[in-house]
């Protein structure tokens, strides 16, 4: 994420008006979610999964694997969520938030590129 | 005292290497620095769908911005 903010490869663009225009874009995303909570009726009811608990959402992810032919991606996922503790005795206090975190950004990346 | 915060400090790199493995298998596109980062913000109480619905529209900006410089 950090490599695709970097003005590096921006020609002539100054740092400063590449981190003005993300900044403006960042805010936009958040202030239109802010205006369209505020108008009734006019954005659709929350999502049936709205209220699922993240691990399971992850669970629903590796059934969707498993349907798509990716079994050994579904175990592993599968094996890593057993690996995470729940509560305080994983040292973070907020783990479901960063799985809900990675379940909305799960599939926004290109996929990797496949080597012949 | 030192131990307790050793062994808290264990935990939260084992947690960290868990979620990053979990980040990878769901093709998020976070490396570990992004992810600390998210996790850092989560943990200060950010509401991780702002914070994800953000992320999107950063990387859709970068991308347009590059191109938008990159045509003549």
């Amino acid at each position: 994420m950090a490599d695709a903010f970097s003005p590096k490869s921006l020609g002539g663009v100054s740092r400063e008006s590449f981190h003005r225009a993300l900044k403006k874009r960042a805010y936009g995303a958040l202030l239109s979610k802010l205006f369209q909570d505020g108008t009734k009726g006019s954005t659709p009811g929350p999502s049936v999964t709205a209220n699922t608990p993240p691990r399971n959402k992850v669970l629903m992810i590796c059934f969707d694997l498993r349907v798509a032919g990716c079994r050994e991606e579904a175990e592993r996922l599968e094996e890593q969520l057993g690996k995470l503790p729940e509560g305080a005795s994983c040292g973070l206090k907020e783990v479901d938030a960063i799985l809900e975190l990675l379940v909305n950004l799960a599939g926004s990346a290109p996929p990797p590129a496949t080597s012949f | 005292m030192a131990s307790a915060a050793n062994a808290n400090l264990n935990a939260v790199r084992e947690t960290m290497d868990v979620l990053l493995e979990i980040s990878r298998l769901l093709n998020t596109g976070l490396d570990m620095e992004s992810l600390s980062i998210c996790v850092r913000l989560c943990e200060q109480g950010i509401n991780p769908e702002a914070l994800s619905a953000v992320i999107k529209e950063l990387r859709k900006a970068s991308e347009s911005l590059k191109v938008q410089i990159q045509s003549p």
